[in-house]
């Protein structure tokens, strides 16, 4: 299973769609981070300019005030749905739960690169698919697998290559993350490299749990559909569609907006939260979603004919 | 201990309603050269595809050196088969991906590549190691195939259809290299083709297939006993009385024109008590006899009459 992980890690990067999934990771990644940096930056440098000499506790505050980083991180973490809860007192509770769920990422650490996760944490389900639809299903119609099967039995051709893309996507983050924290250390310094690096890196490992769930589901589906186009646009449609379907579905039948939870949308925004248990809640509750796809993945591919 | 290298007992598989294998039993013995022969569709790669566990049959067993296939990761590094149509990765070097079968089989490295590097020298491809398949033609890619079926002397290797869509020359090739590769090790040889010609070259047992069912199995001269022929090319043309003379000898049982000089005869060693080189020895002699001396002298395709006869279909080798 291991030689399979490290042979598929090595290629899935490599391959025509490895390629792909790198370069969209790369620009959706650093387009996020360019597109809130720009507005720090100017107002860095018009600060500058007009000669007003800031503290750097100063920087930090106006940072974490500005409108697109306070309001990319309120609609993460669902601020309109609290308007829509009529009564008061549970209301009340959940306004102080998101200030202090926004005061975690906008005080406590640096409020621009909390900013630049959310949003990654939001968008990276649709990248997490982009690399990991045609993990069986080229191979299968091409039958190049069969060249795999006579010499390896099919739990850990499974298992290896669902190892091998979660390497791939580890190791594609981690440069990501490192990127976009190199970047901001070296134009914006009153952050600090500490609180940027952990921070960066605390984020990194919230992104690679949270493409587990999202790799085992194409995993499953890959491996039913032979054809990786089609294999795509199914992924897509449900991981997209979920989603969509809760958003527009609530309106006409409010327990529609349960469709979230068929994929981890429901709680994944939860892997950022301030308080532990409910990290790790979200943290298992990848894990678990996970655990089952893999698990209809794994069944499916061990008897169907390939 | 078991003296067959492959027992398949009453498989069945359908796919949908087409019945693609029915009750199929036959063992291949250990060390033997075996052909599986039978017309397009007769089920001759769904077969190969359930020894090799690639599909599943609905019914019956198959065991591979003793193992059966569902522990088939028992039998890693023991049996393998050049898939028909499977392709290879596009973007992987020859050299990395044929090392990666070894490395699975439990070889080292070093170990994997040398071995990948002498079977790429033996199938003429050495210089391809480092490049992609994209590189290769179409023959060089069967070749490949075959170095990756043969690689780390398996004893049991399975070749479905391992010439279609070669050209003449690029099948003899082949042929030749698969003959040389068998007799390296001492592996059992299970091919499947549609050419006569080709089984009855290389193989010493054949089954033949046809609308998922086994017609017969055997050694090929079992099979062809009752059919053998003679290809005869003469000075002249035979006057009827050679040709009654011959036809009236109890050892042949037909004679066929095929030229203006040449002939086929048709031998029944069933119907006699002779044996094959005492048959040919009488046909012989009695042409001498009547001063008809054949200019040339060689077996006739046997396996594909006996093919035609019970499967009432032309094959590739008759064209």
């Amino acid at each position: 299973m291991k030689l399979i992980g490290l042979y598929s890690t090595k290629y899935s990067i490599r391959g025509g769609v490895g390629l792909v999934f790198l370069l969209l990771s790369l620009i959706f990644g650093l387009s996020v981070a360019s597109s809130l940096l720009q507005p720090v930056e100017l107002l860095v440098k018009e600060g500058a300019k007009r000669g007003i000499e800031l503290t750097r506790e100063d920087v930090v505050n106006q940072i974490k005030d500005e409108r697109i980083i306070r309001g990319t991180v309120s609609w993460v973490l669902g601020s309109n749905a609290i308007e829509e809860i009529e009564d008061p007192e549970e209301k009340q509770a959940a306004e102080e739960e998101l200030e202090q769920w926004t005061d975690h990422l906008l005080d406590d650490h640096p409020a621009l690169l909390s900013a630049i996760l959310m949003i990654l944490l939001w968008g990276w389900p649709f990248v997490t698919i982009m690399g990991a639809f045609n993990l069986f299903s080229g191979d299968i119609q091409s039958r190049g697998i069969r060249f795999h099967l006579m010499r390896a039995d099919r739990s850990s051709i499974f298992f290896g290559r669902v190892l091998g893309m979660v390497i791939a996507h580890a190791l594609v983050l981690v440069f990501l993350a490192l990127t976009i924290v190199l970047y901001m250390g070296a134009k914006l310094p009153f952050y600090g490299w500490g609180p940027l690096l952990t921070w960066g890196m605390q984020g990194c490992l919230v992104l690679i749990i949270l493409s587990i769930p999202y790799i085992a589901a194409s995993a499953w589906i890959s491996s039913a559909i032979d054809s990786p186009m089609v294999s795509l646009i199914v992924i897509t449609l449900l991981v997209g569609g979920v989603p969509i379907v809760a958003l527009i579905g609530r309106n006409t039948w409010e327990p529609l907006e349960n469709v979230t939870y068929l994929l981890p949308w429901g709680t994944q925004v939860y892997l950022q939260h301030h308080s532990l248990s409910h990290f790790l809640a979200a943290t298992f509750g990848c894990l678990g979603y996970a655990a089952v796809f893999l698990f209809l993945g794994h069944r499916h591919f061990t008897r169907r004919d390939l | 201990m078991s003296d067959f290298a492959l027992e398949i007992e009453n498989i069945s598989k359908s796919f949908d309603a087409v019945k693609a294998l029915d009750g199929v039993s036959f063992g291949v013995p250990k060390g033997s050269v075996f052909g599986l022969l039978g017309p397009n569709g007769a089920g001759k790669t769904t077969l190969f595809s359930i020894i090799a566990s690639f599909l599943h049959a609905d019914s019956g067993s198959t065991r591979v050196l003793g193992v059966d296939i569902d522990h088939i990761s028992e039998l890693q590094g023991r049996l393998s088969i050049l898939p028909q149509d499977a392709l290879f990765q596009r973007n992987v070097p020859i050299l990395e991906q044929l090392a990666f079968f070894r490395l699975l089989d439990g070889k080292t490295r070093d170990e994997a590549e040398a071995e990948v590097e002498a079977t790429l020298e033996k199938v003429g491809l050495a210089e391809y190691s480092k490049r992609g398949v994209h590189a290769l033609s179409h023959g060089m890619l069967k070749r490949m195939g075959i170095a990756q079926a043969f690689l780390g002397n398996p004893e049991v290797i399975l070749l479905d259809e391992p010439t279609s869509g070669l050209d003449p020359q690029n099948a003899k090739q082949i042929r030749d290299l698969i003959v040389e590769l068998q007799h390296t090790g001492e592996a059992t040889t299970v091919i499947s083709s549609h050419n006569m010609l080709e089984i009855q070259e290389m193989c010493d047992h054949v089954a033949i297939l046809d609308h998922g069912k086994l017609i017969t199995h055997g050694s090929v001269q079992e099979i062809t006993r009752a059919g053998r022929q003679l290809e005869m090319t003469f000075g002249r043309p035979l006057t009827d009385q050679q040709r009654d003379a011959l036809a009236n000898m109890q050892v042949i049982s037909a004679i066929e024109q095929r030229g203006p000089e040449r002939y086929r005869l048709m031998l029944d060693l069933d119907g006699s008590s002779m044996d094959e080189d005492a048959g040919i020895a009488a046909v012989l002699r009695s042409l001498l006899d009547l001063g008809a001396a054949p200019r040339s002298f060689k077996e006739g395709n046997s396996l594909e009459e006996f093919f035609l006869q019970v499967t009432g279909k032309e094959s590739e080798g008759a064209e």
